[in-house]
C-alpha cells in the first residue's frame, strides 16, 4: 500500500509539475505573441507617422546624424536649442499638450484631445472640409466632426501647436487649440496671434511653415496633393552650414581631416558661418529672420527655395523694407505689394519702417547704424552652439558687454544719465517694440529714444517702458533737458497720465499689448511700481483682442497682488468681468496720483479708467508674426 | 625562464597599471568631469577607454605568454618565438600609448595626432599573435611537448 501510495504520489507530483511546466509554457507563448503584437502595432503606428509626415531626405543633404561623429560638442550643443525642436513628429517625449481626454470648446464644435498608447488623437472639425468650403463660401456651421492622429508638432519653448494627418497626401492642417507651455493650459490657436477676431482658421504647415521650420522644405505644391519633402526637420546643422553630402564624402579621408585641422583654413566644402564677413553672416540668418518674399512664390510652392547657406539672399529673396526706408528703386515692387496686400507693412512695421513682429530680426539689424558699419552680425552677441537655449546669447551679450566693445565712451553715467547698473545699453537702444508670441521683445533696429518718432509712429519710447508711472511729458523734459531734444507738443492726458496707462487703455492693439506686458516687467515694476497697474490690466481683460488679454493675464500673474486669482483670458465676458471686478478689489490703496490713475481715495480712478478705454483706438490691427 | 620572467614581470605590472588607469577613469566619471564627460570630449572619453582596455588586455597577453613558455619550455628557443616576444613587448607599449596620447589633444571629433602610434602598436600585436601560433603548432606537429 505503501509503495503504492508513493508511486500514486509521484504521478501525482509529476502531473502537477507537467502542468505548472505547461501554464508556464503558455503564459511565455502568451506574453511572447502580446510583445510580437505590441512590436507589430508599434511599427505599424510608426510607418503611419512617417507616412503622414514629410519625407525626409533631399539631394545633397545628410542630415543632423551625419555631424555628429565628426563634431560631437557642436551636435551636442545643437541639440539643446529650441531650433531643433522646432518641428517634430509627435510623440511622448515631444508632445508637451496634455492629452488627457479632455474635451475643449471651438467656435465650431467640441473639440477633444486624448492619448491613445503612443498616439495622439483629436476630435475635430474636418479641416479639409472646412478649407474647402470656405474657399467655396459655403456656410461653415454643417462642417463634419472627425478624429484625427496628431502626427507633427510645431515649437518647444513658448507654445506648441499641433498638425493632424491628411487623408490624402502629405498635407498637416493645424488643430485650431495650442497648447501655451508656461501656462500649462490650451488656447484656441487664434487667441495667439495678434488681429482682429475672425473665426477659425484652416493653417496649412506644407505652404508656410515649412520655409524656415525644417531644412529645404519642399514644398512640392501640386493641385490638392502634397508631396512635401524636407532635408529634416527643424533648423539643423545643414540649414546654416549648407547640404553637407560633399563635406562628409571628402572627410571620410583621416588625412585630409587632419591637414584640416592642422590648416585652420576655412573648408571650401562647408558653409561656416562665423567665418563668412558679417553682412553675409547676418543674411544668412536673415533668410528666416526677415521680411522677404521669394522672387518666384510658384517655383517655391513646387520645389523649394534654391538658396543655400552662403548664397546672395537677394538671388531668391526680396528683402520688403518700408518705402521711408527703401531706396528709389524699390519703390514700384513695394507699390505692386501693397496693391496686392495693401496691409503688408502695417502688419509687421511701425509706420516709420522699424520692425514690429517679432521674428524678423534681420530686417531691424540691416536699418541700424551699427550694421551699416559692416561689423555687426548677429553672431556679434548671439551664438548658436553653448549658449543658453533662451535667446542664444553669447556670455555677457545679454548686457552692455555687447555694446562697449564699439562704444566704451558711452557706457558712461555722463552719456546715459543713469546711476550704473541702473538701465543698460539696450534699456534705450533697444526696447522692446516687437510684439510676438504673447510677449515683447527687444527691438534689432538699434536706435534712440526720440518722442517726436514716438508722436507720430505711435511706437513707445524706451524711457516710457521703463518708467511706466511717467507722462510723456516727464520724458520730453528730460530728454530736453540731457540730449537738448526739443519737448514735443502735448495733450493734457499726456502731460498727466502715466504713458504706458495711456498706450494700455486708448492705444492701438499693438500697443495694447506691448504696454500691458510692459505693466508686468520686471525692470518696469521695479522703477515705477508693481501694485498701481492691476485695475488697468483687469481692464484689459475684456478687450476684443484674444491676444491682448493673454498678455494683460500674464502680466497680472507677475503681480503679487493678484497671486491666487485664476484668470481665464479665453472665458466668457461675464465669467472675465467677474474677474476683473475681483481683481479690482484688490489693487492696494496708496496716495491720489493721476499718473498712475489713482483717484483721490487713492484706489483705482475707476471712472477715468473707463472713460479712456472707451476712448480705444479701434482699428483692425493684424500683426504677422 | 628569462623570457618567462620578463613577461611575468610585465604582465602584471601592466595590469596593475592599466587597472590603476580604469580606476581614474572611473574617479572621473564620479566626479563628473567636464573635460572627460562632455559629449564634445566624446573622442577622449572614448580614446582613454580604449587606453584602459588595451593595456589591460596586453598585460593579461603578457601573462598567457608566459605561462606559455613555462608549460612549454622547449617553445622559448623555436624559430619566431623571441621575436613575437618583443613584437608583444613593443606593441603593449605603443597600443596603449597611442589611445592615451590621442586622448590629450583631439581635434574636434578626431583623436589628436598619438593615436597614429596604434596602426603600428595593433600590428606588431598581430604579428606576435602569428608568430606564437606559427611556433606552438609546429611543435604540435613534432610532437613537442
Amino acid at each position: 500500500m505503501a509503495g503504492g501510495c508513493t508511486l500514486a504520489r509521484v504521478a501525482g507530483v509529476t502531473k502537477l509539475g507537467l502542468s505548472l511546466l505547461a501554464a508556464g509554457g503558455l503564459v511565455l507563448a502568451g506574453l511572447s505573441v502580446g510583445a510580437r503584437l505590441q512590436r507589430g502595432g508599434e511599427a505599424r503606428s510608426r510607418a503611419e507617422l512617417l507616412r503622414a509626415t514629410p519625407l525626409q531626405g533631399r539631394a545633397e543633404y545628410v542630415g543632423s546624424g551625419a555631424c555628429v561623429a565628426c563634431h560631437p560638442g557642436e551636435h551636442a550643443s545643437w541639440s539643446a536649442t529650441y531650433h531643433r525642436t522646432m518641428t517634430q513628429r509627435a510623440a511622448p517625449a515631444t508632445v508637451q499638450g496634455a492629452f488627457d481626454g479632455r474635451r475643449l470648446n471651438g467656435v465650431d464644435g467640441e473639440y477633444r484631445v486624448e492619448r491613445r498608447g503612443d498616439e495622439y488623437w483629436v476630435r475635430m472639425v474636418d479641416p479639409a472640409d472646412k478649407r474647402a468650403r470656405a474657399e467655396a463660401g459655403a456656410p461653415l456651421t454643417v462642417a463634419p466632426m472627425v478624429e484625427r492622429r496628431v502626427v507633427m508638432i510645431t515649437g518647444s519653448h513658448h507654445m506648441q501647436v499641433y498638425w493632424v494627418a491628411a487623408t490624402v497626401g502629405r498635407t498637416l492642417h493645424a488643430f485650431p487649440f495650442a497648447w501655451l507651455i508656461a501656462e500649462g493650459r490650451w488656447v484656441p490657436v487664434e487667441s495667439t496671434l495678434l488681429r482682429p477676431p475672425e473665426g477659425d482658421v484652416v493653417y496649412t504647415w506644407n505652404e508656410v511653415c515649412i520655409a524656415c521650420h525644417a531644412v529645404a522644405g519642399r514644398p512640392g505644391v501640386a493641385e490638392d496633393l502634397r508631396d512635401t519633402r524636407v532635408a529634416e526637420l527643424g533648423i539643423a546643422c545643414e540649414a546654416c552650414h549648407g547640404p553637407g553630402e560633399a563635406h562628409a564624402a571628402r572627410h571620410r579621408d583621416p588625412l585630409r581631416r587632419y591637414l584640416q585641422h592642422w590648416s585652420g583654413a576655412a573648408d571650401p566644402s562647408i558653409v561656416q558661418p562665423a567665418r563668412l564677413p558679417a553682412p553675409a553672416s547676418a543674411e544668412l540668418c536673415g533668410r528666416c529672420h526677415s521680411v522677404g518674399l521669394f522672387h518666384d512664390e510658384a517655383a517655391w510652392r513646387r520645389d523649394g527655395d534654391s538658396h543655400r547657406a552662403g548664397d546672395d539672399l537677394s538671388a531668391t529673396q526680396r528683402l520688403v523694407r518700408h518705402p521711408l526706408r527703401a531706396s528709389r528703386e524699390e519703390g514700384p515692387a513695394i507699390d505692386a505689394l501693397l496693391e496686392q496686400d495693401p496691409d503688408f507693412l502695417a502688419g509687421r512695421m511701425w509706420s516709420d519702417g522699424m520692425v514690429r513682429v517679432t521674428g524678423r530680426e534681420y530686417s531691424g539689424l540691416r536699418e541700424s547704424a551699427c550694421f551699416a558699419g559692416g561689423e555687426l552680425s548677429c553672431l556679434s552677441c548671439h551664438r548658436m552652439h553653448g549658449a543658453p537655449p533662451d535667446d542664444q546669447l553669447a556670455a555677457g551679450m545679454d548686457g552692455d558687454a555687447a555694446c562697449v566693445g564699439c562704444h566704451a565712451g558711452e557706457a558712461s553715467a555722463e552719456h546715459s544719465h543713469h546711476s550704473p547698473g541702473a538701465a543698460g545699453c539696450m534699456d534705450c537702444h533697444m526696447p522692446h517694440t516687437t510684439y510676438g508670441l504673447l510677449g515683447a521683445m527687444r527691438s534689432h533696429l538699434i536706435d534712440r529714444p526720440d518722442l517726436a518718432l514716438t508722436l507720430t509712429t505711435g511706437r513707445p519710447d524706451a524711457c516710457s517702458l521703463c518708467h511706466i508711472d511717467r507722462p510723456l511729458a516727464w520724458t520730453a523734459e528730460a530728454l530736453a533737458r540731457w540730449y537738448g531734444h526739443e519737448r514735443p507738443e502735448l495733450s493734457a492726458l499726456q502731460t498727466e497720465v502715466s504713458a504706458v496707462a495711456l498706450w494700455a487703455l486708448r492705444g492701438d492693439a499693438g500697443q495694447r499689448a506691448l504696454a500691458a506686458w510692459h505693466l508686468g516687467w520686471g525692470p518696469a515694476r521695479a522703477v515705477g511700481g508693481g501694485d498701481w497697474q492691476v485695475a488697468i490690466l483687469a481692464a484689459l481683460l475684456m478687450d476684443p483682442y484674444a491676444a491682448v488679454r493673454h498678455v494683460a493675464a500674464r502680466a497680472l500673474r507677475r503681480l503679487p497682488v493678484s497671486a491666487g486669482v485664476e484668470i481665464d483670458p479665453d472665458g466668457s465676458v461675464e465669467a472675465r468681468a467677474a474677474v476683473r471686478d475681483v481683481l479690482i478689489g484688490l489693487q492696494p490703496r496708496g496716495a491720489a496720483d493721476p499718473a498712475r490713475l489713482r483717484g483721490a481715495d487713492g484706489g483705482p480712478d475707476a471712472a477715468a479708467i473707463r472713460r479712456l478705454n472707451t476712448e480705444r483706438d479701434e482699428r483692425p490691427v493684424d500683426l504677422r508674426e | 625562464m628569462q623570457r618567462v620572467r620578463l613577461h611575468l614581470r610585465l604582465g602584471w605590472w601592466w595590469l596593475a597599471l592599466f587597472v590603476a588607469v580604469g580606476v581614474g577613469l572611473e574617479a572621473l566619471h564620479g566626479m563628473k568631469v567636464g573635460a572627460y564627460l562632455d559629449l564634445s570630449q566624446a573622442p577622449r572619453r572614448h580614446m582613454w577607454t580604449l587606453a584602459h582596455a588595451h593595456g589591460t588586455l596586453v598585460g593579461l597577453v603578457h601573462l598567457g605568454f608566459a605561462a606559455t613558455l613555462h608549460a612549454w619550455p622547449g617553445l622559448a628557443e623555436a624559430s619566431g618565438v623571441r621575436l613575437a616576444s618583443r613584437c608583444l613587448i613593443a606593441a603593449g607599449v605603443l597600443l596603449p600609448l597611442g589611445f592615451l596620447l590621442g586622448g590629450v589633444w583631439i581635434l574636434g571629433g578626431d583623436p589628436g595626432l598619438g593615436v597614429l602610434l596604434v596602426p603600428p602598436g595593433g600590428l606588431l600585436l598581430l604579428a606576435a599573435a602569428l608568430l606564437m601560433a606559427r611556433a606552438v603548432a609546429r611543435g604540435v606537429e613534432r610532437g613537442d611537448p
